[in-house]
């Protein structure tokens, strides 16, 4: 009967905790809206604080969906010295790597057709007395082998094959691009934590003053027996909601800048034949952006009323 | 029960407040605090609520010594004691309601029995109808209406008052008294502290009277350890 009697005593006690807890929030919220000015300052100060590492990650990110998407054509021409009559045998042992896809032969009438046909030296062409154009192999790589890496390992081994006179590739291109891409997303490590830290000061200060302007409210509840934990809630919430309300904030300014650029960008890639299409914040993405921007919010306001609810006292 | 045994309060800067004061006041009574102003009795119910620490000798309040509890304590150790102040302390931002309603929130309450309780409250002191104005809408009698109410609302053992008639008429000021007897009268723990003989005289209760920080006189000897 006891233990009936307590857990019933414990689940009503739960209720109106969670119950007061509600309120505190709703009316917390509410306070955002009083000064309702500075309010929107705050959020919109926050939203375009988050929106910057939030931005710069999207264009890294589309820079880096770019090298995979050459990464997953990758291919490397085998120029063949001149007395090699006949590219088969090596076509043969090199078809037989575990990292090439297919090799296809280019014979030198052929190259030099695919020459007059793509290169506007045509009538040049037609001066010279022999054909000067070795054979070629065009290797392609599986998808899972077209990686700087798998790619670099087998340029190196191709060039000390005695049948092949040069190499050609676009990876030095491509490293540079992933050296790029990797700055790009130190950068953005870098400036989310700075900017992470501006939105906890932006918070904090924005709490402090919060605290200040009702001193003599928490005066008096710590009179009447306000716990600091009570006290603490509705400072929580509003940096909480804040936050949450910057992070949304962020998303929607980030999403805005991409459509603007999406056009030009597709217009530029297409002028190099390729079809990419910019890519905005994914919902993970957004969902990351909002529990960073509510979490700050909350370390924030946890922060800053531990540093000056101490100092209030009746 | 309010105990001070051999109580010396020392600020910052040397001034002494309060003098090697002993008293004690029994659960269910009700007492006067006098003396002129600057004698201490601020001081003395400041130490009562542990918004000051004593410097010498012990407070004991409710079996509870307050010169050793921790601060983290000190809230639950504030929701025994209902405190009324000269400048009522009222949140002017909030509803008779709310102001009234606040030590519930504070302490737990259910919400769903806050309504009930914050009417009774204003009932007792004659505020039933005005809850959903604000404070600045009030009289200043008025306004320490609901600061009672508020200080009574969760039913303390303890009721103190730090000059509660001071700015209000003298009729208002009598009802005040009489509220501060009924609410003794149902078992609260009573210390008022005023300047106003008159009040002293007509409900006829003990007065512990401070001068210089030293109590000079107190009621019977059966107080007193």
């Amino acid at each position: 009967m006891m233990g009936i009697w307590w857990t019933a005593r414990r689940t009503s006690g739960l209720i109106n905790y969670l119950k007061n807890n509600f309120r505190v929030f709703v009316r917390s919220t509410a306070q955002l809206t009083r000064p309702a000015g500075g309010a929107i300052m705050t959020v919109v100060a926050i939203g375009i604080t988050l929106a910057l590492p939030a931005l710069l990650y999207v264009v890294t990110d589309n820079i880096d969906q770019l090298g995979r998407n050459w990464e997953t054509r990758a291919q490397v021409n085998l120029f063949l010295v001149k007395n090699v009559e006949n590219p088969a045998a090596l076509q043969a042992r090199l078809q037989s790597l575990k990292e090439i896809d297919r090799i296809d032969a280019v014979s030198p009438d052929q190259g030099l057709s695919d020459f007059k046909k793509y290169s506007g030296f045509a009538r040049a062409s037609d001066l010279l007395d022999a054909n000067p154009l070795p054979w070629t192999l065009v290797v392609h790589f599986t998808r899972e082998h077209s990686n700087i890496e798998a790619v670099q390992r087998f340029i190196d081994r191709a060039a000390q094959l005695p049948e092949v006179d040069n190499v050609r590739s676009d990876v030095l291109w491509l490293k540079r691009l992933t050296a790029v891409v990797e700055i790009g997303h130190r950068l953005v490590w870098v400036l989310a934590i700075l900017l992470g830290l501006a939105v906890v000061v932006i918070i904090s200060n924005t709490v402090r003053l919060a605290i200040l302007s009702r001193t003599h409210e928490i005066e008096v509840i710590k009179l009447i027996g306000g716990t600091d934990r009570f006290i603490r809630r509705p400072f929580l919430y509003q940096g909480f909601v804040q936050g949450a309300l910057g992070a949304v904030t962020a998303v929607l300014l980030t999403t805005i800048c991409i459509e603007a650029l999406r056009e030009p960008i597709t217009g530029l890639v297409g002028e190099y034949g390729s079809g990419y299409r910019l890519v905005g914040l994914s919902w993970t993405n957004a969902g990351v952006l909002f529990a960073l921007g509510s979490g700050l919010g909350w370390v924030a306001s946890r922060w800053s009323v531990g540093r000056h609810l101490k100092d209030i006292e009746p | 029960m309010i105990a001070f045994n051999d109580v010396t309060k020392r600020y910052p800067g040397g001034h002494e407040a309060l003098k090697h004061v002993s008293f004690k006041l029994p659960a269910g009574e009700m007492a006067f605090l006098t003396g002129h102003s600057g004698a201490g009795k601020s001081t003395l119910l400041k130490l009562i609520v542990v918004i000051e620490r004593a410097t010498q000798g012990q407070v004991v309040v409710n079996e509870q010594n307050l010169t050793r509890l921790p601060r983290r304590k000190l809230p639950r150790f504030r929701r025994q004691i209902g405190v009324v102040f000269q400048d009522h302390k009222l949140l002017p931002e909030q509803t008779v309601f709310e102001n009234v309603a606040l030590p519930l929130v504070v302490s737990g309450y259910s919400p769903k029995d806050t309504p009930r309780r914050v009417r009774a409250a204003l009932d007792k002191v004659g505020l039933l109808g005005k809850e959903a104005m604000f404070p600045l809408m009030l009289s200043g009698g008025e306004q320490q209406r609901v600061g009672i109410a508020r200080a009574v609302v969760t039913r303390p053992s303890i009721l103190l008052a730090d000059e509660p008639t001071g700015n209000v008429d003298a009729a208002m000021s009598d009802d005040i008294m009489d509220l501060f007897r009924l609410f003794n009268q149902v078992g609260t723990t009573v210390l008022v502290a005023t300047h106003e003989l008159r009040h002293i005289e007509r409900l006829g209760k003990p007065v512990l009277c401070l001068d210089d920080g030293y109590l000079v006189d107190r009621p019977a000897d059966q107080w007193i350890d």
